[in-house]
């Protein structure tokens, strides 16, 4: 077995591994991170999503910003490195409203925007969520063990939970 | 790889100078409120990548303070103040006259802080509304002690929807124990640089 790794995914950015490494995002809080597993083969997937629709923005070039292309190009990633698709399970992190502005309306509450888009584009690929943890209005650092398709989730003042 | 956004030497001059003036009235103000000299460092234009984000307010983990004010009437922007956590600390015990506990505030030094943010980002947006002579209109500001990484996917999301950078004014600040260290970013959209530069630009 080779040393374990860390590798750390980006904002808009996404990345791939295989046990035992750990793919981690730091401070999320608007984004959303998706994580994906496949089980029995252990491979993981973590993409940090800022927008939940890429076909919305004429400058769409960056896949990994938005939650539709950013799935996408993650499930590809995987399939990749040997998942499969049916296999996947899913847990998601962030999407927290980390300021109130007052003229802001629900359409500007971009975390839980992009909670229920990459919620809903999970369910068109037929990829379960196995546990969340999201919305509120604090920041969260994840972490994906490829080993155990456990989820850390690490804030400051609100604990440390592993979904 | 789209080609990173480049400004001219003279409208990079401009923006400078607007951060220097916005700036500095905000750290005279600051000054003035605390009984001590605040230096500041000269403000810088910044054009950054989103994967150049992660380390504008510190590493994404750090714990801080920030203030947002969004700002909007003439121009479109975002004027961020973010201190480190103990500095915050040093301002409300300067000001409280007291010792706050690390770690949290209480909702009267919760808005000691406020409120020298929103007295700072009025001193800092009423000196470049003067010397720009536009009308620039400031929400109420908005607080938020958390991660940076987190703090900063706010205005990241705000102006890199349909851009992949994103532009601001920074300029930083400190005093001569090093105690209060923060920094002021005045984030802008393209349009709203143009604005500023084209209105200054009418002044040399």
């Amino acid at each position: 077995m080779s040393t374990q790794e860390v590798i750390k995914v980006g904002m808009a950015d996404f990345n791939v591994a295989k046990q035992p490494h750990i793919l981690t995002t730091l401070g999320l809080g608007s984004c959303v991170g998706i994580a994906l597993y496949d089980p029995i083969h252990k491979i993981g997937g973590l993409a940090h999503i800022m927008l939940p629709d890429s076909t919305q923005i004429r400058n769409n070039s960056n896949v990994a910003k938005f939650a539709d292309t950013g799935l996408a190009v993650l499930v590809d990633r995987m399939i990749e490195l040997g998942a499969v698709q049916n296999r996947l399970v899913a847990k998601i992190a962030g999407g927290a409203h980390m300021f109130e502005f007052k003229h802001m309306d629900e359409t500007m509450r971009i975390g839980a925007r992009n909670v229920a888009a990459v919620t809903s584009l999970l369910q068109q690929y037929k990829i379960p969520i196995k546990a969340s943890d999201t919305g509120s209005n604090y920041g969260r650092t994840i972490e994906l063990h490829t080993d155990t398709g456990i989820l850390v989730v690490k804030t400051i003042g609100h604990g440390v939970k592993q979904i | 790889m789209e080609q990173p956004k480049k400004l001219s030497f003279q409208k990079l001059d401009i923006l400078r100078e607007a951060g220097n003036i916005g700036a500095g009235n905000a750290v005279t103000a600051l000054s003035e409120l605390l009984h001590k000299p605040v230096d500041m460092s000269i403000a810088e234009v910044k054009i950054k990548q989103i994967n150049e984000l992660s380390n504008v307010l510190g590493q994404e983990e750090d714990y801080i303070v920030a203030m947002l004010i969004e700002v909007d009437g003439d121009i479109n922007g975002m004027l961020i103040l973010a201190l480190e956590t103990p500095s915050a600390h040093e301002i409300v015990d300067r000001l409280l006259d007291k010792q706050t506990k690390e770690e949290s505030f209480n909702e009267l030094e919760s808005s000691v802080l406020c409120e020298t943010g929103n007295i700072l980002a009025g001193s800092y947006l009423s000196a470049l509304s003067t010397l720009t002579n536009m009308y620039l209109n400031a929400s109420v500001p908005q607080m938020a002690m958390d991660m940076a990484g987190a703090i900063l996917s706010f205005p990241a999301i705000q102006f890199m929807q349909d851009d992949n950078t994103m532009m601001f004014i920074e300029t930083r600040f400190t005093d001569k124990e090093k105690l209060l260290n923060g920094i002021y970013l005045l984030v802008l959209d393209e349009n709203s640089l143009g604005k500023i530069t084209e209105a200054l630009g009418k002044l040399i």
